[in-house]
């Protein structure tokens, strides 16, 4: 079983094409672009914290009250973005890679010092953690790819079963009990209405509030998705599960007001076989030579 | 032969990640557990601001939230993160000078002279009837001279 899931994971006897090689460069880019969007947005709304309330991570053994200050704050951004730059450059991408990770778990730590435990962006640093690692072992762009992917994959898979494990062990099978849900809707619209100064339920939560029993379902679904996410492990059936925990996602936004903005864009984006579906609108569309040569039928 | 070899740096990638969550209440980015909602049914404290016009009187009377007369400040308009601030008001355990200048220094672009502001606890849960109840807890009253806070609060440090 183990080694069915590794070479579902890892298929390094796929043939490497130019497709495949221009995917895998959408996947660093997406995570190139997130590592310095989140490291700049990070640091600069800490520069107004002034005390460390809640400690995470590397900020048990480090005071990260450092980088609320202005220029070790700045440094801190441009050293971690100049890093991820480099690495996406294919320059010194072992040790580039490396220091972006660094650098954005800082910058995570730092941000994140006041209480809040955001979970929305941990696949887009398991995603540099993942290139991160790739980079460490191989030099080989095909090698490097599919390294790289499989740690994604595991770790989306892993994330929401082990998720959904969680619900079962700390609530039991009533977790899916739709009272619960109307106290999560009441919780959020809370924080929606503290900062936007208004709120009002939309009409799926309207629903929600008037039918225990649409709420439930929506709950059993919620359950039901994540506890699928293992899926993503086999090629087969990743989109499979990449479309239910997107459909869950949705649900979220809709009922909770959360956003899992660059979550989404990953698993859109690493949860489908688009160098698949590409060659094969390729083949069809013969006329098109440039489709032809880049895709990689499947 | 190279599957086994990233197998192997997987299986030591999932140690780590499990060592690192265990000794760190779960969390050392972007290694995490997902307990989020995990607890389902369980009571929750979140905050809001209200502001009131420098001349009303207040009390410190828990009220339900539909009972509450003031304006709903944005905190987004002054800057202020919802989700941070929330954490702020339930998890200090002391209301010490310090504090309460830290929590003042966050809404340092209000105009104190036209206004003061309330500072709630929101605590909802289900009651024994399976409806929710949420109900603002006054803790802290900012006004242009004064930071009050609710004299339970000093009352419970104290204890």
């Amino acid at each position: 079983m183990i080694q069915y899931i590794l070479n579902s994971l890892f298929p390094f006897e796929k043939p490497y094409t130019k497709a495949q090689h221009l995917y895998f460069r959408g996947f660093e880019l997406i995570i190139t672009f997130y590592t310095i969007k989140y490291t700049w947005e990070w640091l600069l709304y800490s520069r107004q914290n002034v005390d460390v309330v809640l400690p995470l991570g590397i900020a048990h053994y480090f005071d990260v009250s450092f980088f609320f200050s202005y220029y070790p704050n700045v440094i801190l951004s441009i050293v971690t973005s100049i890093a991820v730059i480099l690495g996406f450059a294919k320059i010194w991408r072992a040790g580039s890679y490396t220091i972006a990770m660094i650098g954005l778990h800082l910058a995570y730590a730092t941000r994140f010092s006041l209480g809040e435990i955001p979970h929305s962006m941990n696949m887009i640093g398991m995603g540099l953690f993942s290139l991160m690692l790739a980079s460490c072992f191989y030099k080989d762009d095909a090698k490097r790819s599919v390294m790289a992917f499989g740690f994604a994959f595991f770790y989306v898979g892993l994330a929401y079963t082990s998720a959904s494990i969680s619900k079962l062990i700390a609530t039991g099978i009533t977790w899916v009990d739709g009272r619960h849900l109307w106290l999560w809707m009441n919780e959020k619209s809370i924080d929606i209405l503290s900062r936007e100064g208004v709120f009002a339920f939309n009409i799926l939560q309207e629903t929600a509030f008037e039918s225990w029993g649409i709420s439930t379902l929506i709950l059993i679904f919620g359950l039901t998705a994540e506890a699928f996410g293992f899926l993503f492990w086999f090629p087969k059936t990743r989109p499979f599960a990449a479309t239910l925990i997107l459909g869950m996602h949705v649900g979220i936004l809709l009922s909770m007001n959360i956003w899992f903005g660059s979550y989404m864009v990953e698993l859109i984006y690493i949860g489908y076989p688009w160098v698949c579906w590409l060659g094969k609108i390729g083949k069809k569309a013969s006329s098109n030579q440039t489709l032809t040569v880049l895709s990689n039928p499947c | 032969m190279e599957t086994n070899r990233v197998g192997k740096i997987l299986g030591i990638s999932i140690l780590v990640f499990g060592l690192l969550a265990a000794s760190h209440k779960g969390e050392f980015w972007p290694f995490s557990i997902y307990p989020m909602f995990s607890k389902a049914g369980n009571p929750w404290n979140r905050a809001m601001v209200q502001q009131y016009a420098p001349d009303d009187s207040l009390n410190w009377t828990m009220l339900p939230i539909e009972e509450l007369t003031g304006k709903q400040l944005a905190l987004k308009s002054v800057s202020v993160d919802p989700i941070d601030f929330a954490n702020f008001i339930n998890k200090t355990k002391v209301w010490d000078e310090k504090r309460l200048e830290a929590l003042r220094s966050q809404f340092y672009r209000v105009d104190f002279a036209n206004t003061k502001l309330v500072c709630y606890r929101v605590h909802g849960e289900i009651n024994q009837d399976g409806d929710v109840v949420v109900e603002a807890d006054p803790y802290v009253i900012l006004s242009a001279n004064q930071t009050l806070v609710n004299p339970k609060l000093q009352t419970e440090q104290n204890s």
